[in-house]
C-alpha cells in the first residue's frame, strides 16, 4: 500500500505538460485545479486503487487538456 | 543438344540457392525493424527527457540511447558469430536440414506466439508488468549520456526471445552468402543500423510537431495490423527456411 503523494504527481504532470508543449503558466494553473478536485474526491475515501486514482486524475485533466489526460491514462500501454 | 537443355536449369538452381540466404537476411532485417518494444521505450524516454531538459540535451541523450541499442545489437551479433565461427561447430549452417527444420519450428512457434501473445488485451506489450513499470520509470533516473547509453543497452533485453533467433538466422545467412570477413562485418553493421532506424523515425516524428499522445494513438490504432504483419513475417521466414532446403 502506498500513500498518495501529491508532490510527485504534480512534478510528473508538469514534466508531461512541458513535453507536450503546454505553456508553463497554463500547465501550472490547470494542474492546480486538477489536483484540487482530486483532493476533494479523495477526501471522502480512505483508500483508493492505483487504477481508480489514474482514472480520476485523467478525468479531471481531460477538462483542460485532452492530450495530457490521454498520456497520463495510457502511458503504461506504451510497452 | 541435351547439354544445352540442362544448362538453364543448372543456372536457375544456382541463382535460387544464392537468393535464399539473401531473402532470409532481408526478412530478418525487416522483422528487427518492425518489433515494437524498443521504439516504445525510446518514445517514453524521449517524452520524459523533452519534458525535463532542453532540446539540445534531449537530442544528446537520445543519440546516446540509440548508440546503446546499436551497441547491444552488434554485441549480440558478434557473440553469436564468435560462438559459431570460433568454436568447431561447422555443422551449424543453413545447409544442415536438422538446423533448418529446428529454426523453422522456432519461427513457426514464434509466429503463433506473436499473433496471440505479443500484445495484451489492454494494448500493452507481452513483457511482465513489473519489468514494464521498471522500464517506464527508468527515464526518471537518466541524467547524463552514460545513463542514456546504459538504458539503451538494456532496453532490448526483454525482447530477446523474439530477436535472438532472428540474429542467429541472420548470422547463418551471412555465413552462407560466403563473403569476405570485411563484407560480413559491414553487413552486421548495416543490420544494426537498420535495427535502430525506427528510433530515428520516432525521433523525427516527435520533432515534427507530434507528441506522445499521437504516438500512442497511432500504435494502439495500428496494433491489429502489426500483430498480423509481425506474425506473417515470422511465418514467411519459416517457409523460406524450409524452401531453401529444396532449392
Amino acid at each position: 500500500m502506498k500513500t498518495f503523494n501529491e508532490k510527485s504527481l504534480r512534478t510528473e504532470l508538469k514534466i508531461d505538460a512541458h513535453a507536450l508543449g503546454i505553456p508553463a503558466g497554463a500547465a501550472e494553473s490547470f494542474i492546480d485545479e486538477t489536483l484540487k478536485n482530486v483532493q476533494k474526491s479523495l477526501a471522502t475515501k480512505s483508500i483508493i486503487t492505483d487504477d481508480d486514482l489514474k482514472r480520476l486524475v485523467s478525468k479531471e485533466l481531460k477538462k483542460y487538456h485532452v492530450d495530457l489526460a490521454y498520456v497520463y491514462k495510457n502511458r503504461d500501454k506504451i510497452i | 543438344m541435351p547439354n544445352l537443355e540442362l544448362q538453364p536449369s543448372l543456372c536457375y538452381n544456382l541463382n535460387m540457392s544464392a537468393f535464399a540466404p539473401v531473402g532470409i537476411l532481408i526478412l530478418s532485417m525487416l522483422i528487427s525493424c518492425i518489433l515494437m518494444l524498443v521504439p516504445g521505450i525510446f518514445a517514453n524516454f524521449f517524452h520524459y527527457a523533452s519534458g525535463k531538459y532542453s532540446r539540445k540535451k534531449t537530442d544528446d541523450l537520445s543519440l546516446f540511447f540509440i548508440l546503446g541499442v546499436e551497441t547491444m545489437v552488434v554485441l549480440f551479433f558478434f557473440l553469436i558469430a564468435t560462438i559459431l565461427w570460433a568454436l568447431p561447430l561447422t555443422t551449424i549452417n543453413l545447409n544442415n536440414p536438422i538446423i533448418v527444420w529446428t529454426l523453422a519450428g522456432i519461427f513457426f512457434a514464434t509466429s503463433l506466439v506473436t499473433f496471440f501473445l505479443y500484445f495484451r488485451k489492454n494494448g500493452s506489450l507481452f513483457i511482465s508488468r513489473k519489468t514494464a513499470t521498471m522500464l517506464i520509470n527508468r527515464p526518471k533516473t537518466v541524467k547524463n549520456r552514460s545513463d542514456a547509453f546504459v538504458f539503451g543497452l538494456i532496453s532490448g533485453i526483454p525482447e530477446l526471445p523474439f530477436t535472438l533467433p532472428i540474429y542467429f538466422v541472420a548470422i547463418l545467412s551471412i555465413n552462407s552468402i560466403s563473403l569476405s570477413p570485411f563484407s560480413c562485418a559491414g553487413l552486421i553493421i548495416l543490420y544494426a543500423f537498420l535495427t535502430v532506424c525506427p528510433l530515428f523515425i520516432t525521433h523525427t516524428f516527435f520533432r515534427t510537431n507530434h507528441n506522445l499522445a499521437d504516438f500512442l494513438k497511432l500504435r494502439l490504432k495500428n496494433q491489429p495490423f502489426f500483430r498480423f504483419f509481425i506474425s506473417l513475417l515470422y511465418f514467411l521466414l519459416a517457409v523460406l527456411l524450409i524452401g531453401s532446403l529444396n532449392l
